[in-house]
């Protein structure tokens, strides 16, 4: 335990709710940690239904005990059409899995929306009741809340030398997941402008392009508070990494002409990527890995980084608390870190692999995909991307309901 | 007359009423408890409720919701006249003039709603597409012009329109209209009608003397099933909708979801019940109905 | 049916009259624009399940089935080919049958009891079950979620997407077949127990049937609302996906055409079913016809002698 930090309030208040539980210590008996992390559980096991209490802190940072047992099933749930697929019915990198390890992974694809999942599985984690999920897949945001609240169980690094070995720097001591013992990152993407040119008559280069008259009506912008107030941030000069909700205001005042005129058509999640489809959209705030998909069937669209700065952003695995099977999630998660593995997702989902290696290993058999500079992006994209700050829950709260405000209530 | 005679309702009435009970009003009761709590988060997002009869709950999200509400009961009374004037005449064609195929039609009628809600709406959005024929048909009879005089659409255009909410509303809910509408004419004696036709010159009068007061309680309850979801509904608005078209279900929803603020949206809600309840008994003393929920 | 009551070998003149087009020429027009309109009618609420029907056969070039690509039976011939599909299909049809008989069962026996019996607590009991209907979805939803959480060990999924669906339904299945029973004749019951002795044969051979077409409407209504549902069982589903719920997350990033073609299977069993019923009570009718046409001329053959 030498390297243990020190706890923060908001740690001592996360292992508090029960991050180490009965099982735990049933379990304890043979497992890496040893007496001393047994003698810290006892005591947190004691104070686990109360407050924090000192006692707890000296069992910080301890290693998750479950048995190391392959579970015969567990559960996987993603976002739509986030994971490699064959014939329109098998996952083969889930299939790979499941032959390594004769398991059966359920693959669920229920999470179309952070909020609107946490909203619904709130309650259960609130009470403390397992949400039937072995992983879940949020985005950063959404994941460092889930952090903070203990929703997510500690993993279990010995685990995932796959993951240590070949996850990408720009990825590792977020400042929602300093230790990487919550979040294990999926995929991540670029935020900016998407566009037909044949709509718009011309290349778009920046947010302010969107405001342009002869497109109103047919600009739409995302619901995804971080993004389109990020992206209008850096197009008035605002740095997202560092702002305040002074400047959120500034933002919303921006944009909200645009709205009140009709300029912007709507607020849409994915689905700008039906009206980019149908052309009811001639450009709008976009997703790369959509654009990416969407050029299958028109060449035509394009994706641009606004010359101002466009946004990055990451879905990460994390295991919810009191998971029924961590360990089969653990072997996932190490499994997929596996540049072949990766590369055979990544082929499918065409977002940005955080997996070292993938781009190698996709060279031969796609190459395509391996030069996609949307799907491997080169450092100049990455230089011109931002990362949202992250907020406090107070800042969370403000922020939001100026955004809703935007968008109608 | 042995029928009569009094027997307790009580056990053929007790098990629907334990269900509702226990699965509708005690939650209710849950949601009324939520609605006067202040919720309070700290800094690890935790949220933390205390029950503090806050009725400022109400007032406050009342005054900043205001438009929002106001828009809902007016889209949902848009689309319920609309569904009545539409299917008044088709319940009473197949009530009146149906005869052996009054059934099938019925079928017929009933048969699109079979289809998936959400499916139907997603269709609504490829049918309105802005280079749909709909829409293009649609604009070569400038028909888009008025409704973009009216305010109605939007640069020549039927999707993310007031115009295309409201007629999702209408089409979504319109077997809602027209079953208790058909129910109760196919119930008027047709010697009424030969009667009333003896009567009055005209058969316009005849109808609106005999056959439409005898269809009142249809129509109230077809105005009524028809008005309460559409007031509460939020799909519409947000596949076929824009910002400026957001009802109250939406507000709701993001209150609950995004921000998961129970206490706002349960005062929302309520006020919303309130007011739809509220709106049930004036328009049943109108209507001169006497009992509310009665059929 | 107001007609099954009355002698069935002649049709009554009113209902004759009523259904053939006036004299005049104005008239017949007005007459005839009628049925036009109601023609219309029926052909716009065709509309959205042609595109749906339509969009089944379309070959989609990228993954959205938006505009029409090419014709092609792929999804018809693998309808289950998205993954996930066969299982929230599966949810929702045992979900919507259970509800449905349940719903349907306790509705029943609850309008009986609302709509011809006088009790105390009566309108009391009509405004309890009304007020589900003007509560919007969504707080029925979340205030079950609530419910459900409070209780300590909810295991959402399928049993709570069952509760809330009965739930819901119940409510509908009392009003339509409350309408129904109001209608009813209630003499005919009467001359029933004067003939037979007992209530239970009275109601089983004569108000049922009779109000079998209300029962039967309800039933339909119930398991419609109840396949259909979305708000509700969003918040009460846990793991579980029901089809609403799959197509709901589908529709953000492109549905596959197998939806449509769930879609259009869903709407033509349902049709088909209805269709089936629809042939069945004609049977039944016709032949309950024939009895009671033979029964009065005995009768009035009887009275002669």
């Amino acid at each position: 335990m030498s390297n243990e930090r020190p706890l923060s309030d908001l740690d001592r208040m996360a292992f508090a709710r029960g991050a180490l539980t009965r099982r735990d210590l049933l379990r304890r008996a043979g497992m890496a940690g040893g007496a001393l992390a047994g003698a810290g559980l006892l005591a947190a096991c004691g104070s686990s239904s109360g407050g924090g209490s000192s006692a707890v802190a000296s069992s910080g940072g301890g290693a998750p005990s479950f048995p190391h047992t392959v579970s015969s099933n567990w559960t996987f749930s993603n976002w739509p059409l986030y994971i490699d697929i064959k014939n329109k019915t098998h996952h083969p990198s889930l299939d790979a899995f499941d032959a390594k390890y004769s398991t059966t992974t359920k693959y669920l694809e229920d999470i179309e929306d952070n909020e609107s999942f946490f909203g619904k599985v709130r309650a259960q984690l609130e009470a403390g009741q397992s949400i039937d999920r072995d992983i879940v897949t949020l985005t950063d945001w959404m994941a460092g809340k889930w952090v903070a609240l203990g929703y997510c169980e500690t993993l279990d690094k010995s685990l995932l030398p796959n993951v240590d070995a070949n996850l990408s720097s720009a990825l590792k001591g977020r400042s929602i997941d300093p230790n990487n013992d919550h979040l294990v990152p999926w995929q991540s993407g670029f935020t900016g402008i998407a566009y037909n040119p044949k709509l718009t008559g011309r290349d778009l280069t920046s947010i302010s392009d969107l405001w342009d008259p002869k497109f109103k009506g047919k600009v739409t912008c995302l619901t995804e508070m971080r993004d389109t107030l990020g992206l209008v941030m850096l197009d008035i000069g605002i740095d997202p990494t560092q702002c305040t909700v002074a400047d959120a205001q500034k933002a919303v005042d921006a944009i909200q002409p645009h709205v009140a005129d009709g300029q912007i058509r709507r607020f849409t999640g994915n689905d700008y990527a039906a009206d980019l489809a149908k052309g009811n959209v001639a450009a709008c705030m976009a997703w790369s890995g959509d654009v990416v998909q969407l050029q299958l069937s028109n060449p035509d669209l394009k994706f641009v980084i606004p010359d101002k700065g466009g946004m990055i952003w990451t879905d990460n695995m994390m295991i919810p608390k009191n998971a029924a099977n961590p360990y089969n999630a653990h072997l996932w998660m190490n499994f997929y870190y596996q540049p072949e593995i990766a590369a055979m997702v990544e082929d499918y989902v065409n977002y940005i692999c955080p997996v070292n290696g993938a781009k190698e290993a996709l060279v031969a058999k796609d190459p395509s995909v391996a030069n996609n500079p949307l799907i491997f992006p080169p450092q100049s994209s990455l230089d011109n991307v931002n990362v949202f700050k992250a907020l406090t829950p107070d800042e969370d709260l403000q922020f939001n309901q100026l955004f809703q405000g935007l968008i109608g209530g | 007359m042995r029928w009569l005679r009094r027997r307790p309702a009580g056990p053929l009435l007790l098990p629907a009423m334990l269900w509702l009970g226990i699965f509708f009003f005690v939650p209710m009761a849950f949601m009324a408890y939520k609605s006067l709590e202040t919720v309070h988060v700290d800094l690890t997002y935790a949220q933390h409720y205390t029950f503090n009869w806050k009725f400022s709950n109400y007032t406050d999200n009342i005054s900043q919701y205001k438009s929002q509400f106001i828009r809902s009961f007016l889209y949902a009374a848009i689309a319920t006249v609309a569904a009545f004037v539409i299917a008044y005449p088709l319940a009473y064609v197949i009530a009146f003039r149906g005869g052996r195929w009054k059934n099938l039609l019925l079928l017929l009628v009933i048969a699109p709603f079979f289809t998936n809600y959400l499916i139907r709406t997603l269709a609504w959005q490829t049918i309105l597409a802005d280079n749909s024929i709909v829409t293009r048909a649609l604009d070569a009879v400038r028909f888009l012009d008025v409704t973009d005089k009216l305010g109605w659409t939007s640069s020549h255009r039927l999707l993310a329109t007031p115009f295309a909410v409201v007629s999702a509303i209408t089409y979504n809910y319109l077997a809602f209209m027209v079953l208790p509408l058909y129910v109760s004419l196919e119930k008027i004696d047709p010697r009424l009608l030969e009667a009333s036709l003896d009567l009055y010159a005209n058969r316009v009068r005849a109808f609106l003397k005999v056959t439409l007061p005898l269809s009142l309680p249809g129509v109230f309850a077809g105005t009524l099933l028809t008005f309460i979801p559409a007031t509460g509904d939020y799909i519409n608005a947000e596949i076929l909708g824009n910002p400026n078209t957001r009802m109250i279900g939406n507000v709701i929803q993001s209150k609950f979801l995004i921000f998961n603020d129970y206490p706002a949206a349960s005062a929302l809600s309520f006020t919303l019940m309130a007011i739809m309840l509220v709106f049930i008994a004036v328009y049943a003393k109108l209507l001169g109905t006497e009992e509310v929920t009665t059929v | 049916m107001s007609a099954a009551t009355e002698a069935v070998t002649v049709e009554p003149e009113a209902v004759e009259a009523a259904r053939k087009p006036p004299s005049g020429l104005g008239r017949r027009v007005r007459w005839h624009a009628l049925n036009v309109f109601a023609g219309l009618v029926l052909l716009y609420l065709f509309i959205p399940i042609s595109v749906i029907i339509l969009f089944s056969f379309n070959g989609p070039a990228g993954k959205f089935n938006l505009t029409w690509h090419k014709f092609t039976l792929d999804a018809w011939k693998h309808p289950f080919g998205a993954p996930g599909l066969q299982d929230a299909v599966k949810l929702s049809l045992e979900i919507a049958f259970l509800s449905t008989v349940l719903a349907t069962a306790l509705g029943t026996l609850a309008a009986l009891a609302l709509a011809r019996y006088s009790f105390r607590g009566r309108s009391a009991s009509n405004f309890a079950i009304f007020t589900p209907m003007a509560t919007p979805e969504i707080v029925m939803g979340s205030s079950l979620l609530t419910l459900f959480i409070a209780l300590q060990n909810p295991s959402l999924g399928f049993l709570t997407i069952l509760i809330a669906h009965i739930m819901f339904n119940i409510s509908y299945v009392i009003v339509t077949v409350k309408a129904r029973v109001y209608g009813f004749d209630r003499r005919l019951e009467e001359a029933a127990m004067d003939l037979f002795a007992n209530e239970w044969t009275t109601f089983r051979r004569i108000t049922l049937p009779l109000i079998m077409p209300g029962i039967a409407a309800a039933a339909a209504l119930a398991f419609a609302l109840s396949i259909d549902d979305f708000v509700v069982t969003q918040f009460n589903s846990g793991a579980q996906i029901t089809f609403p719920l799959y197509i709901y997350g589908a529709s953000r990033n492109g549905v596959p055409v197998q939806v449509n073609v769930i879609g259009s299977l869903i709407f033509m069993i349902g049709v088909g079913g209805m269709f089936l019923n629809l042939v069945i009570q004609n049977r039944r009718a016709k032949r309950d016809a024939v009895a009671s046409a033979g029964t009065m001329r005995r009768a009035q053959a009887a009275e002669a002698a």
